[in-house]
């Protein structure tokens, strides 16, 4: 059964064409590092997010390879300078077990 | 220090009625007259009393309480929330990016899964319709055998999918759902968002109050008994050290108004449930398994002792 892990992307500022607005990325993953053991001793397999990428209208814009040492329900904030058209902001990501996750978010053009 | 007047009092304040010689908990008891014939007779007597007969002892009586609890007004009815540092109080209002939207994320998703046969939604329609309900628990169902269970919002959504939920022919049986499971505590986060603002109202019905009282006086007496190799008892941090530093922490008055909670140690969502024991594993004593009979008692207890103040949804703490 694939779990279900949910993600969101939202923006913090004013989306206005040439504006650096930030972007906020949260997941809830559980970010198993492989260091623990659960109740009865048995070691828990790593299952951390391995791949994060970014695409600002289809053109990757940030390609991030987080490791054991990002906490669970990781948290991502980076800027993002507006184009002139808008667009949308896209973003990807892998983890160990092989579950995929992406989100995206429409860059909606403010007067 | 705060001033305790020792256990006779925290165990009548759920029902309004405060026995201390205190001016607020003497007006508070007055307030009660409405709901109770019995308990208003005798907070109108002893509120005579104290006016006509002594009021040199009010005086004293207000000086003391005045002194008692100075920087935590009203401290016995404080939310959680309020001990909260600024930075989780901004992390907790914001509804974008909070952990706990992930989790209501979760449970919206779960409310409308309908790969098992059925889905919350086909019976319940939105969470919506539930929320007038979700103030009332814990409360006592009927069981096999004329026996009353106390069962609490997680225990029921647990029920109510056991029951409910089939796999469909031919696939394998997913393991049957488990009180800490995701699932169940991402519907109860749901469950507890729509409700938000509802004051907490827990009641007997008529047929139940022998019951509902018994189970009510094992949760108040569970929280004056110490446990455990530290030897301390709920109410000696929740009610007689409140606004205190324990550690690093404000020690609050442990209303249960935010749950369930994300908790910054768990990183995840808990419930009451798990609280509970994290308090036994606190104190060194025995850990009781989840959903424990004693543990709904406390959970009974607390409810009541926190009727009327208003549930906040799902919050965030340490």
């Amino acid at each position: 059964m694939a779990t279900q892990i949910p993600s969101r992307l939202s923006f913090a500022g004013v989306v206005r064409p040439g504006n650096t607005i930030e972007a906020r990325w949260i997941a809830g993953h559980p970010m198993e590092s492989g260091l623990r053991v659960d109740d009865s001793g048995r070691k828990i397999d790593r299952n951390v997010i391995t791949q994060i990428r970014v695409s600002l209208n289809g053109k990757v814009i940030l390609d991030v390879e987080p490791g054991t040492g990002m906490s669970s329900n990781p948290y991502l904030a980076f800027p993002i300078t507006v184009p002139a058209e808008g667009g949308s902001v896209q973003v990807d990501w892998l983890d160990d077990a092989g579950n995929r996750g992406v989100v995206q978010q429409l860059l909606l053009l403010e007067k | 220090m705060i001033a305790s007047s020792g256990v006779v009092d925290w165990f009548f304040e759920p029902f309004g009625f405060n026995i201390s010689s205190k001016r607020t908990s003497l007006a508070a008891s007055c307030g009660a007259a409405l709901a109770t014939p019995f308990f208003g007779f005798i907070a109108a007597v002893l509120w005579a009393t104290v006016l006509t007969v002594c009021p040199c002892t009010l005086a004293l009586a207000q000086g003391q309480a005045s002194q008692a609890r100075p920087a935590w007004p009203n401290s016995n009815r404080l939310s959680g929330s309020a001990f909260l540092t600024p930075g989780l109080l901004k992390l907790q209002a914001d509804e974008a990016n909070s952990p706990i939207a992930l989790w209501l994320d979760k449970g919206r998703a779960a409310w409308a899964d309908n790969s098992q046969s059925a889905s919350c939604q086909s019976c319940h329609n939105s969470p919506q319709s539930l929320h007038s309900s979700v103030p009332n628990y814990p409360r006592l169902v009927p069981r096999a055998g004329g026996q009353l269970a106390l069962i609490n919002l997680e225990d029921q959504i647990l029920q109510c999918r056991t029951r409910n939920l089939k796999p469909p022919a031919g696939t394998v049986p997913r393991e049957p759902p488990r009180l800490e499971d995701d699932d169940i505590l991402s519907l109860s986060a749901l469950l507890h968002d729509s409700a938000r603002g509802q004051p907490i109202n827990v009641q007997p019905t008529r047929e139940q109050m022998e019951t509902w009282s018994a189970r009510l006086a094992a949760g108040a007496a569970l929280f004056a008994t110490r446990l455990g190799r530290i030897n301390l008892a709920c109410v000696h941090c929740h009610e007689q050290n409140i606004g205190q530093q324990m550690r690093i922490d404000v020690i609050s008055p442990g209303h249960p108004t935010g749950f369930p909670v994300y908790r910054m140690s768990w990183q995840k969502i808990g419930s009451l449930d798990r609280r509970l024991r994290a308090c036994y594993s606190g104190v060194q004593a025995v850990i009781p398994p989840p959903g424990a009979p004693e543990l709904r008692d406390l959970e009974l207890f607390l409810k009541v002792r926190a009727n009327g103040m208003p549930l906040e949804g799902s919050s965030i703490r340490r």
